[in-house]
């Protein structure tokens, strides 16, 4: 009981509008996200059927925390889309979709995008993909030895602002019984939720949909049921429909910051952009 | 016993009279379930579960340190290990799917017969094992004068529960003994569709399985590769599905769509039917991305002749 506090509304506004989020290179995701992008300390779930770009994304948000911050020009004006967070990232891999050479690609073309936008950004490659902590959790053993050691990793690394999982359904696809998954489940969230708030660390959960069978036919719904709708604070429900060609489509299912909305964006060489 | 090597003494007699004796109970019990059963202090479980967690948990790696890794098994035709980044990616479940007779075994057949001298593994569901097929491709291989028929393995099965066996017991044995780069199971889909529909089961059965060969690949670096059947779909009666539903699309990573194309291809070397003009006329058969975590969707057209698959300029 020692840390306890009480907050006014005006210092946790100020709080909330000085935090930083991690923007991505579409301004249409960003605009739905609110604030600018995927937030710091809270809890971002991705949900869609397989090849929706649920992956894509999760490469390209480490990407903008690689970024360095600008030497200050004096006299030049920094554009915001190039204002990285000087920090690094947490990939936890649990159904070896991440591969390093696609992340390469995004993060060498970022880059080059930013230099073109302004060219006296200097940036290292080798040291950009430094910052990017990946580790295999391959399984529910290894998974949940992975998160029982979540807070000694973020202790060895201070400037972790981002921690990806993808996904958070695979570990649990087999050797636990549904009971068991639940309350693992929704433990292991709580020390997430808690390290997020108390670190300002963006956590970044991907999900997966399964098919509800019920007496008329089934329903795609997302998986992990219904009580983990309620755990994460934003969904994003990603689809690509083949009636749009190459563009996908991102929803916003709940949000405590932002109205629903649809956002329309592509996956291209370079990453994610604008359709 | 594993338990017994780490855990201080007092702690794992503690640990070993409740029964509990696997890494995997201690991870996924909660601290007061563990209480419940040995009457153990928290701080106590809490510091086994610790050194549990830092024996099993896996290393961090930073992405500079991940590239160097070699990842791709190549298909032997050039054009489509362009569009595959290289070729099928190990350490994960590859699935081809497409409509009967659009070429998917004679690809992976081809695949596995340039993945020489490294073994490969090739699980027959449907039919027989096209040995006469595969002699004959590998006879138009010039350079071949070993017999590298030993390096491919084959199995037939026909049934959920033998392919789960093969998988769990034989199948580790082998890649202990061999150095295989790929396990090829034609089809994934023909065991599991013979059963009645209790699809929740069989869902059970898909994850369980993929799981063995997920965790097979990863720790013998091998490429997976299944083909998949189709289905019907009710919506839009032109459109194809893969066969086996979500639950299964959701434990691969890669998937690659063969079909036959109407557009044909004039051939003077192969030993195919010719039609009334004279000509040996052969269809082109399209394979294209549905989706990768690393590829964009593209596509490339191949035939399939007497030496094996060719890519078509």
């Amino acid at each position: 009981m020692s840390n306890y506090k009480i907050h006014t509304a005006t210092e946790l506004w100020q709080k909330e509008t000085c935090l930083p989020s991690i923007p991505t290179f579409s301004q249409n995701l960003d605009h739905i996200l609110a604030n600018g992008g995927v937030q710091l300390g809270s809890l971002t779930e991705l949900l869609g059927l397989p090849g929706t770009g649920k992956t894509q994304l999760c490469f390209l948000l480490p990407i903008k925390i690689c970024h360095f911050s600008l030497q200050l020009c004096a006299s030049v004006q920094i554009p915001k889309v190039l204002s990285g967070l000087n920090a690094e990232a947490l990939y936890i891999d649990t159904n070896t979709n991440f591969t390093p050479t696609r992340f390469k690609e995004i993060l060498t073309a970022s880059l080059l995008k930013c230099q073109k936008i302004e060219p006296s950004y200097l940036f290292n490659e080798e040291e950009a993909l430094d910052r990017l902590h990946y580790i295999n959790a391959f399984g529910i053993e290894k998974f949940c030895a992975c998160m029982n050691r979540i807070s000694v990793f973020l202790a060895e690394h201070p400037r972790v602002k981002l921690i990806v999982i993808d996904s958070i359904t695979f570990p649990f696809k087999e050797g636990i019984s549904v009971q068991k998954r639940t309350g693992l489940l929704f433990r292991q969230m709580a020390d997430l939720q808690r390290i997020a708030m108390e670190g300002l660390i963006a956590v970044v959960l991907v999900n997966e949909m399964s098919t509800r069978l019920g007496l008329s036919g089934g329903a795609v719904v997302g998986s992990l049921g219904d009580a983990w709708a309620h755990r994460c604070n934003k969904r994003l429900l990603l689809s690509n429909p083949s009636e749009l060609g190459g563009s996908r489509l991102a929803l916003l299912l709940k949000s405590n910051n932002a109205p629903n909305f649809v956002a329309k964006f592509q996956i291209t060489r370079e990453g994610i952009r604008d359709s | 016993m594993y338990l017994k090597r780490i855990l201080p003494l007092n702690l794992f007699e503690a640990i070993d009279r409740a029964g509990i004796s696997s890494t995997k109970e201690i991870m996924i019990l909660s601290i007061l379930d563990i209480k419940r059963l040995t009457r153990m202090h928290s701080k106590d479980i809490q510091l086994v579960k610790n050194i549990v967690s830092d024996h099993i948990s896996a290393k961090s790696f930073t992405c500079r340190e991940l590239l160097v890794k070699n990842c791709k098994i190549s298909t032997g035709c050039s054009k489509i290990d362009d569009i595959l980044g290289g070729g099928f990616r190990t350490g994960t479940i590859n699935e081809i799917f497409g409509e009967s007779g659009s070429g998917k075994t004679q690809l992976v057949l081809y695949t596995s017969i340039h993945n020489l001298p490294k073994c490969s593994v090739y699980i027959c569901t449907e039919d027989l094992f096209p040995a006469k097929r595969f002699n004959q491709i590998m006879s138009s291989i010039k350079s071949r004068d070993q017999d590298y028929g030993k390096n491919v393995f084959v199995e037939h099965i026909s049934e959920a529960k033998d392919l789960q066996f093969c998988i769990r017991m034989q199948l580790p044995k082998l890649l202990q003994q061999n150095i295989v780069s790929l396990v090829v199971i034609d089809s994934i889909a023909a065991p599991f569709r013979v059963e009645s529909t209790d699809y929740v089961q069989r869902a059970g059965e898909l994850r369980e399985l993929a799981i063995m060969l997920i965790t097979l690949a990863q720790q013998y670096n091998i490429a997976i590769v299944c083909i998949n059947q189709v289905t019907a779909s009710f919506a839009d009666s032109d459109s194809i599905h893969p066969a086996l539903g979500l639950a299964w699309s959701n434990m691969v990573s890669t998937r690659l769509k063969i079909s036959k194309t109407t557009q044909s291809v004039i051939d003077d070397s192969g030993v195919c039917k010719s039609d009334s003009d004279g000509q040996n006329k052969l269809f082109a058969r399209e394979i294209s991305v549905v989706f990768a975590p690393d590829l964009a969707n593209s596509s490339t057209l191949f035939t399939i002749t007497s030496n094996g698959i060719q890519s078509i300029d």
